[in-house]
């Protein structure tokens, strides 16, 4: 019992690791202007962007992920096969993936390269360094965390109230907007944490997707870390991001529920 | 001298602020090889008495001694007392030999002397639970009924001072518990073991045991032989939770100790009757508006609602309680 | 609808799984433009040959070994000890660490350090790498064993307790082995997440530690290069591997 505790105390000094912001620095007199710099438009709009860009991430994922959980939780005994298939890329390298991106859509990429020998266009298209391909690289990475929750509800839900509600005259398509979709908001909530925060802090995709162009806070807090110097902002930055964060978790909450 | 002694055991649960008394001052004895009873309804206090007796709970109050010692402040794990757990909790992953044999394993361990000959000494209890040539099978591939003589294999193949059953047989089916039930006792009696049973159900209580306590929101309202408690109940709950129980104007009566024949202008008159095979059941309403059920056996004559009747029984079979 | 969805599921294993597959095709290309000229192994002698890569893919092996053993064995600690006795301080902890912002993390780590070396004479370097990559990992460990240990009836280990065995024999030989696949699920999530990790790693790696992704990125941000194909098609596929016969062994 007393090893079973104490491991648990240990790693709870390791957690207070965690949301350690530090308020020092460069210089010690304690100051509130690192936040009211954050108002500042210049830094605003890099808050709005990413707010923006992780939102439509998230929207994207809820529409595109929405049938292939039903897909799957249909399937019967292929199940775990399909599940399967959508983790596996997960398992490999994030930063692999949102290479093979950069890879598609340069302008001497893959895409590029083959609608230009089909005829369809006589210029590289700019796909890549700009906002859509940011969405499309945290699409791409996070449609799992989307997919996995919404699954796991649908795969609960009873079949008897389907079959309750076409007994009561529900077409397929009624049936599924009127029963199975609010039924799953559960599991749509679960998903959207999972995929709105980190697209919320993202750095990778942006910095390697996005360009100099795409600047969202990840980037900018990384940056106050190494390049500028300027740690207090960049500590203020970060954990207005973990505010903003925890703000939403409390918000989605329902009592009773239990994201794992 | 009692095996197993209870003296003013009490248990007390704080949760969120509010208090709750789970056990209150119970005493109780039990003797030697006896099959012993603890029967009340959910939430009486009977399996955290239980607890308390193998070690998973500590009393608030009172003492706990085996065969004259004091056992409250031991481990369960160095308590010679051993139970069979509701749900049978055998090793998912050891086959039927290995769940058997892991408390002799454990002796060995902590040096108890060695264990001689553990091999025979499981064999030997798997042939009385009649479970020979299943050693080699897992618990995922056993009926319930084979789960629950391996649980009861284990436990006794340390040859415990007392045995603790915890309502074994409610995971069965009704057809099946009835067969069981005789199995049981069977074996309680080649074994010697003393036996502590706990239960909601009366039915098992009162055909299995040589003595049975009743509980009731923590505290013990009696205790003594199956046939002592229903022919004489000592309180109103012990009266109605065993067997059924008519009130008239205070007085208790049962329902097969009634008679009930028809009267064309007595006062009482017949609300419904229910089939139940062997007996049939006469609900009659008197005249002062209480209602009576009288029991009559299979062939008796029949009722219909709306017939008068005269309902009689003879007063030594009253129960009476004083106010 | 049954063949819309189908269609749509076709549709989407594509979109996730085609992008690598090219990448995979496109690192035996012969040039390094997009346009096919001929099979070749070119990257993949080059990626060999060098050493920068090599180096820092072994010291990611190495950290992503060590960070996995610690954090499974403690993870798992935490998870039965949350299990015996829920501690909001712990779950709330370890809900806390999943829902951080990657860059949250490692910079509030990179943070502490710094204010640690102001006491202790050290520096950043693997150690600090290792300790951020145990930090990071503790979460998904509890989670996963935490899992598993929902569905263990408690009477197993009271009915050991019940015929003779102490707390910790009653652990080892029945809670452990119920335990197993969870403990196996959970060292390969560690260690999948310890490989690949990049953004805190980079910021508490200091001068003299790179790891793997940290030269993968270097890379990237210059431009495409085959040989990160190359690279890529590698991990992919042994990290492929590596779930495959996980899974094959846990449902054995």
């Amino acid at each position: 019992m007393v090893a079973t505790l104490g491991a648990p105390l240990a790693i709870v000094c390791v957690y207070s690791l965690r949301s350690r912001g530090a308020y020092f620095g460069v210089e010690a007199p304690w100051t509130l202007e690192n936040y009211a710099r954050l108002w500042d438009p210049l830094y605003g709009a890099i808050v709005l962007r990413s707010f923006w860009i992780a939102a439509v991430s998230t929207a994207l994922c809820v529409v595109l992920g929405f049938p292939l959980a039903l897909f799957i939780s249909r399937a019967g005994s292929r199940k775990n096969l399909y599940l399967a298939l959508v983790i596996l890329p997960f398992w490999t390298s994030f930063l692999i993936r949102t290479y093979a991106w950069m890879f598609l859509l340069r302008d001497t990429g893959l895409i590029n390269t083959l609608l230009q020998s089909v005829g369809l266009i006589h210029a590289p298209l700019p796909m890549l360094y700009n906002s859509g391909a940011v969405i499309l690289g945290l699409v791409y990475g996070y449609l799992p965390f989307m997919v996995l929750p919404l699954y796991a509800t649908l795969e609960r839900l009873d079949p008897s109230l389907l079959e309750a509600s076409a007994d009561l005259g529900a077409r397929p398509f009624d049936t599924l907007w009127r029963v199975i979709v609010p039924l799953s908001a559960g599991g749509m909530r679960a998903g959207a944490i999972l995929v709105f925060v980190p697209c919320l802090g993202t750095y990778l995709t942006s910095d390697l997707l996005g360009g100099s162009k795409t600047v969202l806070i990840g980037n900018l807090v990384q940056d106050q870390f190494t390049g500028a110097r300027d740690w207090p902002f960049g500590a203020a930055a970060s954990l207005a991001l973990m505010a903003a964060a925890m703000a939403l978790l409390f918000a989605v909450r329902r009592k009773g529920e239990d994201l794992l | 001298m009692a095996v197993l002694e209870l003296r003013g055991v009490s248990k007390q649960f704080t949760s969120q602020g509010a208090t709750v008394e789970a056990v209150r001052e119970v005493s109780l004895a039990l003797e030697p090889a006896e099959f012993f009873s603890l029967l009340g309804p959910s939430g009486c206090g009977k399996t955290t008495l239980l607890r308390m007796i193998a070690g998973f709970d500590s009393p608030s109050a009172g003492e706990i001694l085996l065969n004259g010692a004091s056992i409250a402040h031991l481990p369960p794990y160095r308590r010679n007392v051993n139970t069979v757990f509701q749900s049978y909790a055998l090793f998912p992953h050891l086959c039927v030999r290995d769940n058997v044999e892991f408390g002799l394993k454990r002796k060995e361990g902590m040096r108890k002397g060695a264990v001689v000959d553990a091999a025979s000494l499981v064999a030997r209890v798997l042939e009385q639970v009649r479970l020979e040539g299943k050693e080699s099978r897992m618990p995922a591939q056993l009926s319930g009924g084979e789960r629950q003589r391996v649980a009861l294999a284990r436990a006794l193949v340390l040859a415990p001072d007392v045995l603790l059953l915890d309502e074994p047989l409610s995971a069965l089916d009704p057809q099946l518990r009835k067969q069981v039930r005789g199995e049981l006792k069977d074996l309680q009696r080649r074994v010697g073991v003393t036996f502590l049973f706990v239960t909601h159900d009366q039915e098992e209580a009162l055909s299995l045991s040589t003595r049975m306590a009743v509980m009731n929101a923590g505290l013990v309202e009696q205790t003594g032989s199956p046939r002592e408690l229903y022919n004489r109940p000592g309180t109103r709950f012990v009266a109605s939770f065993l067997g059924a129980m008519n009130w008239i104007d205070g007085v208790g009566v049962r329902p097969e100790s009634t008679r009930i024949a028809p009267a064309p202008g007595a006062n009482a008159v017949v609300t419904g009757t229910v089939f139940l095979g062997s007996v049939q059941h006469i609900e009659a309403r008197l005249e002062s508006g209480e209602i009576v059920t009288s029991q009559i056996a299979h062939g008796g004559a029949l009722f219909a609602p709306g017939d008068r009747v005269c309902v009689s029984w003879d007063e030594s079979d009253e129960v009476r309680f004083p106010t | 609808m049954r063949r819309f969805l189908g269609l749509y599921a076709v549709a989407a294993f594509a979109f996730l799984h085609l992008p690598l597959a090219i990448l995979a095709v496109f690192s035996f290309n012969a040039s390094r433009f997009t346009v096919w000229q001929g099979f070749s192994l070119n990257w993949y002698r080059a990626l060999v040959q060098d050493r920068e890569l090599i180096g820092s893919a072994a010291n990611s092996l190495a950290i992503a070994t060590v960070s996995t053993v610690a954090a499974t064995i403690i993870g798992t600690m935490a998870a039965y000890g949350l299990w015996k006795r829920a501690s909001p301080w712990l779950s709330g902890g370890m809900y806390l660490s999943l829902v951080t912002p990657e860059i949250v993390t490692g910079v509030s780590l990179l943070a502490f350090f710094e204010w640690s070396f102001r006491f202790l004479n050290a520096r950043l370097g693997m150690h600090t790498v290792i300790l951020a990559h145990v930090g990071f990992s503790l979460a998904y460990v509890v989670v996963v064993i935490l899992a598993r240990l929902r569905n263990f009836d408690a009477a197993t280990e009271e009915a050991a307790l019940d015929l003779g065995a102490t707390p910790f024999v009653a652990f080892r030989l029945v809670t452990l082995p119920y335990l197993a696949p969870a403990v196996a699920a959970a060292a390969l999530l560690a260690f999948t997440v310890s490989i690949d990790d990049y953004v805190i790693t980079s910021l508490v790696a200091g001068v003299d530690s790179q790891t793997l992704p940290m030269v993968i990125y270097a890379l990237a941000r210059r431009g495409v290069n085959p040989m990160l194909n190359a690279v890529s098609t590698v991990i992919v596929a042994g990290l492929g591997a590596l779930v495959l016969v996980s899974e094959r062994l846990r449902h054995r």
